[in-house]
């Protein structure tokens, strides 16, 4: 698979599903080697030897089911790397490190194999819809096929161990994406993520600042991976994501009943300023995406062609610059997304 | 370090984003700092280092003690680990087991390890835990005089220990 074709291929995670709140799910595995100290303390040439074994297991995909090609960091661009970090298939601080590291990819992107991270092995799984069972059972098989060729570094008393002590046990981070205008509307998100908190979860908006989430999305995540069972995590996290959709559809409800033409009149907005609109700050795209998708899911307006974890995703600035194939200043960049909006919204 | 969203130029400007009491750190350059709604802040798994180091430092060894202890593998001693807030390598948690404890209480609640084992290097250690599960059923059994069934789990054990060659029964 050609390098560009791989990168812009549609990602599993963004499909459409029949969850109207539940975006995606994710399960990530941190492992590391037993015979190397964690990548932070790794010289250069640790940290090659590393990638080489690693990689070389990644790959080794005779008999699998699984099909990962690896992609060296040092390879790509920053906006290749960009894309990536967009699409949620490296972290970050991955993205902005130096020396031998990189991601190994399945071709749906379902599979992101992170390699000198913050531990040797990342192991991601990201699903569309509410799939956290699925998603860590893919996971586990891959933990697996590479455990059978590897020598983690575990111990009975501490489990799994990690470069770092907030990982270690179980090295699972399990993290729920979720899509809550309703509750931004109604003004209860504050409330309803606040308790969540209480519960050892953590939250955060993922796209902009503060209390503030544009596009009023927010990733739940497990806190603690050491002295509970990977089910017991899971359960946990797969319970109040339940509540959390629950309130949320009750926010809707009462939107509806309530205020019927304050939201029709908010998504039906939404829509025709994406489909007129000639300049688009991504804050912009994002927070009307989002009514969009409100409307939508509520019956309110028409599908669109594309649906809006694919949108939200193509017009973050480094995606919209690969798929366009050139960069893009801030200005002319928000005049690009705004033509791309207009013809994916059609 | 670069700029965490342009990954061109030299960051400049540390952020510290509180969101629901959670802080967290965000390294920009000046251009991408004034325009920080093109920021996209994914997944980024990172714990503040303050905050580890804060964990960290609730019983770090003052200065002046003697001759700090280092881990025989990597050689970082828990000083520099307060610092860094990482370990060095997967033998700093047997080296620093004890300095390392109070920490694992406070982010995880104390539990020991009950997640996954290994299914390759963990051969032993499964066996070993089936083994004392299958004792522990024996007592119960005997404690509730059921010994008819009690006979039947203490072959069971004979039986395991033959095929695995685990622990040696008490018996
Ligand atoms: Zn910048
Ligand atoms: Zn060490």
């Amino acid at each position: 698979m050609i390098r560009k074709e791989l990168l812009l291929q549609h990602s599993a995670w963004m499909s459409e599903t029949d969850s109207p709140v539940v975006i995606s799910s994710r399960v990530r595995l941190a492992r590391n080697l037993d015979d190397f100290p964690f990548p932070h303390g790794l010289n250069s040439e640790g940290a090659a030897q590393v990638e080489k074994t690693v990689a070389q297991v990644l790959t080794d995909n005779e008999g699998n089911n699984v099909d990962l090609i690896y992609i060296p960091l040092t390879e790509l661009n920053t906006i290749e790397q960009q894309v990536l970090i967009e699409k949620h298939l490296i972290s970050p601080s991955l993205g902005g490190a130096t020396g031998a590291r990189g991601v190994a990819l399945a071709p749906d992107h379902r599979y992101a194999v992170m390699v000198n991270e913050e531990d040797h092995l990342r192991i991601q799984v990201l699903l569309p819809g509410n799939q956290l069972l699925e998603s860590h059972r893919l996971a586990t098989a891959l933990d697996d096929r590479l455990e059978a060729k590897l020598d983690f570094a575990y111990r009975e008393s501490q489990g799994y161990l990690t470069s770092c002590p907030t990982n270690v046990g179980t090295g699972l981070r399990a993290s729920v994406m979720v899509h809550l205008p309703g509750l931004v509307i109604t003004k209860q998100v504050q409330q309803v993520l606040g308790a969540v908190t209480r519960l050892g979860l953590a939250v955060r908006g993922l796209y902009g600042e503060g209390s503030q989430a544009f596009g009023h999305i927010y990733q739940i995540s497990n806190q603690i991976t050491l002295g509970k069972s990977e089910e017991d995590i899971l359960s946990h996290l797969d319970a109040v994501t339940g509540q959390i959709v629950e309130h949320e559809l009750q926010a809707r409800d009462l939107l509806r009943q309530q205020t019927p033409m304050l939201l029709e009149d908010k998504v039906w907005r939404a829509r025709g300023t994406l489909q007129n609109a000639r300049l688009l700050s991504s804050e912009d795209a994002m927070h009307l995406l989002s009514h969009d998708r409100l409307g939508t899911d509520m019956g309110l307006l028409p599908k669109t062609k594309d649906c809006f974890a694919t949108l939200i995703v193509d017009t973050r600035p480094g995606c919209l610059q690969y798929i366009l194939d050139r960069e893009l200043d801030p200005g002319l960049r928000d005049q690009e997304r705004a033509r791309l909006v207009r013809e994916r919204i059609a | 370090m670069l700029c965490q969203h342009c990954k061109q130029k030299e960051a400049i400007m540390q952020f510290f984003i509180t969101e629901n009491g959670k802080t967290r750190e965000v390294h920009l350059c000046e251009a991408c700092a004034k325009n920080t709604q093109e920021v996209s802040f994914v997944f980024h798994p990172a714990i503040v280092p303050e905050f580890l180091q804060a964990l960290f430092g609730f019983n770090a060894p003052t200065k002046d003690q003697p001759a700090e202890m280092t881990c025989p593998k990597c050689g970082i001693s828990f000083s520099q680990i307060t610092q860094i807030g990482k370990l060095g390598c997967s033998t700093c948690y047997e080296t620093f087991e004890k300095q390392l404890e109070p920490l694992l209480r406070r982010v995880h609640g104390g539990g020991q390890n009950v997640g996954k084992i290994p299914a390759r290097r963990g051969v032993d250690l499964r066996n070993r835990l089936e083994q004392r599960k299958l004792k522990e059923k024996l007592q119960a059994l005997i404690q509730q005089e059921a010994f008819e069934e009690a006979a039947v789990v203490r072959d069971q054990i004979r039986e395991f220990e033959q095929s695995k060659g685990g622990e040696k029964s008490d018996s």
